[in-house]
């Protein structure tokens, strides 16, 4: 038993493996959810106990384990069985190494929710953003064992992507050029190739929060001369330092941060010039006490509308705001807070206020923790091995090969170079200059393209097919459907102008939970049913999973749909408390997780009468006759299908391949 | 490929491959005997090594199956045969597309005549029927048999 899984160096029972460790930690996930669905099913303090700190630590492990823990594994798990089936080889490239890849997951999960109990848990978001998940917020232990927990399931992405690469350009079978390359092994070489290019980064990037909090270093601290926004662009993606001028240009990423302008203005108000002191002993709390925090964000919001930031050659920063004569009155306001001067812009009925302020001070402005959607590539790093198996789904039960294979690939490798270059969509508002949002908002939206080429492909795949609403099947067009809107809800996010608006509310939960939920998730369940006969070699019950579908259908819909509305009310995201107003909303979203936890339930029972009730699986369970093929040659004929796994027997043989597979 | 490498024993390529040396009784942890002894190893070929100073060239240092490889290259022979199926022609129910296999069965993927008619359809060719067609294109195949014979009686080497 031991020498079968743990020292297991097949990649069938390493990618079981992994599917169980799936189910494991996708039900940990759902638990964290569902608690998070109590605690704002009303308003007020409901299942918590009013300890606030707990629930950042549920949304952080959600989180986390969700994406980190769940989905990547479980698309491991399917790499691992089916790619090398696919592509005719005999195993992976590295079978000990993908033994390794598997083995450092469960302490990689142990070491997660350890940090929950160690003092007051990690309760940074998964998002981990400095300062929050700095010393001086969270002391203790708890983030530096979330930030193992990371390194080492980095390490196991990292791995696998290496072995699966390595597999698939060496080891196709004769013949089998990348362009005959089954759909679902390109996803995943796409896949694995930004795993490498965008883990590293990750891992670089908490790595410099362990040493922030344990050995004195500032990369993040602005005590020290380091910067926050490092961390976002880092996280968000290989960004900041490859910016171009990043530090001879202040105003590039100086901010307009609401709660820091407060410290802005009293370190220079009244005395901008001569302004000599350092931080010390300043803190932001004694500024924000300066002025009133109601005053500061209506300054930002007056800056960002008619005012601008500015350097000067000598690397002088100031802020200016320029307004018509009839606004003089809000200048002035703004003066007798502020200090600074008013200058009547000649030629022009306006009026100039200017306040200057010193070079990188400015660069203080960012203490701002405002968090946000998701890292970028890893969005797609989740999604693109659901692209690969909803195409084998959708192309068997239509009865068709998919529509525009080359367009298909060529779709999502686009997608996987789009998803390095707008890290930055994520961070509308940490201050980031108008030319830099637009190109972000620009870049984001033309992502849509190609995956409007994959949706439209999927479509036409379908049409004029003789299509079989089976299990996979309706959960690959319950994919197609919600994961558009998601897009959809995308596109809206992807301007800055409006996501200055809908940035840290509830519209973005809903919008990735589109993606993710019911994208990687629903392609997941439909890459479960597609290809559960093969690799358990039992049959599942049809009636049971389509009412599995339905259910979580329902469910995931009552639950994230009217989170867009929340969010577009104003509700703030990872707050455990809410007005009263939201109230009626919240009450359905939590209806909705509670339907999807039924289904779940439903789920693990499919599974269950799958291994002790169902019949064997044939070898191509879905296989049926094609238009020119009598059915007695059909009968007596092994299985042909477009894929190679239907080939083989099921369960597939633990040594599939004898002799390698050949093609014309 | 236990053919082949019978048959590679006979061809003169003993001048190129060193003698492994006599196995010697090692010391070696319970833990690790179980995984050893749970495979086969590949085959022991090794090269006589580059001379002291010098560069090894790849036919002085190459071992294993890259030896195996390379020496079937000296040899004129393509030891792992990684060439796709040649489609020169249709193939017929009187003239199916031979299929080379050392098992009883084998994967094939058809694209029609010429290559690339149409999207791959993989088949299994076997022993036990005749001729394989393509439910796409009509190409027929059969199996060309090269392997033991006691892998058609079921017996043979296990795996």
């Amino acid at each position: 038993m031991i020498t079968r899984w743990l020292f297991s160096t097949n990649a069938k029972d390493i990618g079981t493996l992994y599917l169980i460790y799936g189910i494991f930690t996708g039900l940990l996930g759902t638990a964290f959810s569902i608690l998070i669905r109590l605690e704002l099913s009303a308003p007020g303090s409901q299942f918590l106990a009013g300890d606030h700190q707990l629930f950042n630590v549920i949304i952080t492990a959600h989180g986390l384990i969700m994406i980190l823990f769940m989905v990547m594994p479980t698309m491991a798990g399917f790499a691992n069985y089916m790619v090398p089936v696919l592509i005719g080889a005999p195993d992976m490239a590295f079978p000990r190494l993908n033994n390794v890849s598997f083995w450092v997951l469960p302490p990689a999960i142990i070491l997660l929710l350890a940090s929950a109990f160690v003092e007051q848990g990690a309760g940074t978001g998964w998002t981990l953003y400095v300062p929050l998940a700095g010393v001086q917020s969270h002391s203790g232990g708890s983030v530096d064992l979330a930030i193992f927990s990371l390194h080492l399931s980095g390490i196991s992405s990292m791995l696998g992507a290496i072995n699966i690469i390595s597999t698939i350009i060496n080891m196709r079978a004769p013949g089998m050029t990348l362009h005959k390359m089954p759909l679902f092994a390109w996803a995943m070489l796409l896949q694995s190739v930004m795993i490498i290019l965008a883990i590293p980064v990750l891992a670089g990037a908490i790595t410099m929060i362990l040493t922030d909090r344990n050995f004195n270093t500032s990369f993040y601290d602005p005590a020290g001369g380091g910067d926050p926004v490092l961390y976002q662009h880092l996280f968000w993606f290989f960004g900041y330092l490859f910016w171009p001028d990043w530090d001879v240009n202040p105003n590039m990423n100086c901010a307009v941060c609401w709660n820091c302008l407060s410290l802005l203005t009293t370190l220079c108000a009244g005395n901008q010039r001569r302004y000599k002191s350092s931080l010390v002993g300043t803190s932001e709390t004694k500024c924000a006490a300066t002025f009133p925090k109601g005053f500061s964000e209506w300054l930002a919001g007056v800056i960002d509308g008619d005012g601008s930031l500015l350097v000067s050659k000598q690397g002088y920063t100031s802020l200016e705001i320029t307004m018509g004569v009839e606004d003089l009155p809000l200048l002035q306001y703004i003066q007798s807070i502020l200090g600074g001067s008013i200058k009547l812009r000649s030629g022009v009925k306006a009026y100039r206020y200017r306040l200057h302020n010193m070079k990188g001070r400015v660069l203080q402005l960012h203490r701002s923790t405002l968090l946000y959607k998701r890292k970028h590539p890893e969005v797609y790093i989740m999604i693109i091995p659901g692209f690969g198996m909803i195409s084998h789904v959708i192309s068997t039960f239509s009865g068709k090969p998919v529509f525009g294979y080359l367009g298909m690939v060529y779709a999502m490798a686009s997608i996987g170079i789009l998803g390095f270059i707008v890290w930055s969509h994520h961070m509308y508002t940490v201050g980031l200059d108008v030319d830099t949002r637009a190109y972000f908002t620009a870049a984001s939206m033309i992502i849509a393209v190609p995956t409007g080429i994959k949706v439209f492909s999927w479509l036409a795949t379908c049409y004029g097919g003789s299509v079989r609403f089976t299990a996979p099947m309706l959960f690959a067009l319950g994919f197609l459907a919600l994961f558009t809107i998601g897009g959809l809800t995308g596109v809206v996010l992807a301007n800055a102008s409006l996501d200055v608006a809908m940035h840290d509310t509830y519209y973005v939960v809903a919008h990735f939970h589109y993606v993710l939920s019911m994208g990687a998730v629903f392609s997941i369940f439909a890459g479960f049913y597609y290809w559960g006969p093969k690799i358990l070699g039992k049959m599942y019950n049809e009636t049971l999973a389509q009412i599995h579908f339905w259910t979580l259908f329902v469910g995931v819909n009552t639950t994230f749909m009217p989170q867009h509305f929340l969010g577009l009310a104003g509700m703030p995201r990872r707050i455990p408390d809410y007005p009263d107003a939201f109230e009626g909303w919240n009450y359905v979203s939590s209806i909705g997780s509670i339907i999807s936890v039924v289904a779940t339930a439903i789920f693990l029972y499919v599974v269950y009468d799958m291994l002790v009730n169902q019949p064997a699986a044939a070898a191509n369970p879905w296989g049926v006759p094609a238009f020119f093929t009598s059915t007695p040659v059909y009968l007596k004929e092994s299985p042909s299908s477009p894929t190679l796994e239907w080939t083989l027997p099921s369960p597939t043989p633990y040594h599939a391949y004898h002799m390698m597979p050949v093609q014309s | 490929m236990a053919t082949v490498l019978r048959s590679l024993r006979s061809l003169p390529l003993a001048r190129f491959v060193r003698q492994a040396p006599k196995a010697q009784v090692q010391v070696r942890a319970f833990s690790l005997s179980a995984i050893r002894s749970a495979g086969h190893g590949p085959p022991q070929l090794l090269g006589p090594g580059a001379k002291p100073g010098t560069v090894p060239t790849d036919e002085e240092q190459a071992t294993g199956l890259e030896r195996f490889e390379l020496l079937g290259k000296l040899e004129g022979v393509d030891v792992f045969d990684m060439n796709p199926i040649e489609m020169t022609r249709m193939g017929t129910v009187d003239e199916p597309i031979p299929i080379y296999s050392l098992f009883p069965e084998r994967h094939v993927g058809c694209t029609g005549f010429p290559a690339d008619s149409h999207d791959t359809i993989w088949m299994t060719v076997d022993n036990k029927l005749k001729n394989h067609r393509c439910p796409e294109c009509g190409c027929v195949y059969t199996l060309n048999f090269q392997g033991d014979p006691a892998l058609l009686e079921g017996g043979g080497h296990h795996h």
